[in-house]
């Protein structure tokens, strides 16, 4: 564990109810790893299904998380910044309230301050949605 | 979350059998912005294309899935406590039961976002 739920404010900016990611698993130089689980006050559940705005910030919170715990940002601990874009985007299967999902991203490209990054959003094995997301860093 | 009504409301709304632009007024005191960011409102990028789903879906009368957002970018910081008005034009052309958008936020400072998404009718 690199950022155990109760830390992860420290990585992040956003607060609740914002907050779609609970643990940092992992975060190697170029591969981030997160979980969340699908609490019944989740902002984005509609008909006890989570959409997928939901699983767009938890990939950028997640990298966000990432890039924060590895130093990438600047080598300030907590990520500043916005998110540019999301490209790419296949949506596949919308999670439901109680599941936990799993997410990987990956750093494809950096450019400055600018990041590209891929992330995939699973539960247990089921691909939920893919995307990249362009974060810039301030 | 149902953010028409909540988080917005619109202001004006014209369109046709394959466009929209409405004129939508954001809300700053959304439960949302408590944490996005608190003493710092701005408009999530996610929160901008729900908005563009909402106005489709409430001009079309009907519930859409997206399947796939090819391009989405988000050019200027959206603060709803600065930015009183905001308008948004989409264009939509279906094919069988999916429906190809893409979609333009402005006001008089410049545009917020523009987008283009697949959706199942």
């Amino acid at each position: 564990m690199i950022i155990p739920k109760e830390k992860i404010e420290d990585f992040i900016p956003q607060r609740p109810p914002f907050i779609m990611i609970d643990n940092l698993i992992e975060a190697s130089a170029e591969t981030f790893r997160s979980d969340f689980r699908i609490l019944p006050g989740n902002i984005f559940l509609e008909n006890d299904l989570l959409r997928e705005f939901a699983l767009i910030e938890n990939i950028a919170q997640t990298s966000s998380a990432g890039l924060a715990s590895s130093g990438l940002f600047f080598g300030k601990q907590k990520a500043d910044g916005y998110l540019g874009g999301v490209s790419k985007l296949k949506l596949y299967e919308l999670p439901k309230v109680n599941e936990t999902i799993y997410t990987i991203v990956n750093l494809v490209a950096r450019l400055e301050n600018m990041f590209l990054l891929k992330g995939v959003n699973y539960c247990e094995d089921r691909k939920l949605m893919e995307c990249e997301i362009k974060l810039v860093g301030i | 979350m149902t953010l028409i009504n909540d988080l917005f409301e619109i202001m004006e709304n014209s369109g046709n059998e394959s466009s929209l632009t409405a004129t939508i007024k954001l809300h700053p005191g959304h439960i949302i912005y408590k944490g996005h960011f608190p003493g710092h409102p701005v408009t999530p990028g996610v929160i901008q294309v729900q908005i563009v789903q909402e106005l489709l879906e409430n001009q079309l009368k009907r519930k859409l899935n997206l399947i796939e957002m090819p391009d989405c970018k988000f050019l200027k910081v959206l603060n709803p406590a600065e930015v009183k008005q905001l308008t948004v034009s989409i264009e939509y052309a279906g094919k069988d039961d999916l429906l190809n958008v893409k979609a333009i936020g402005k006001n008089d400072s410049g545009i917020f976002f523009k987008l283009s998404a697949v959706y199942h009718k």
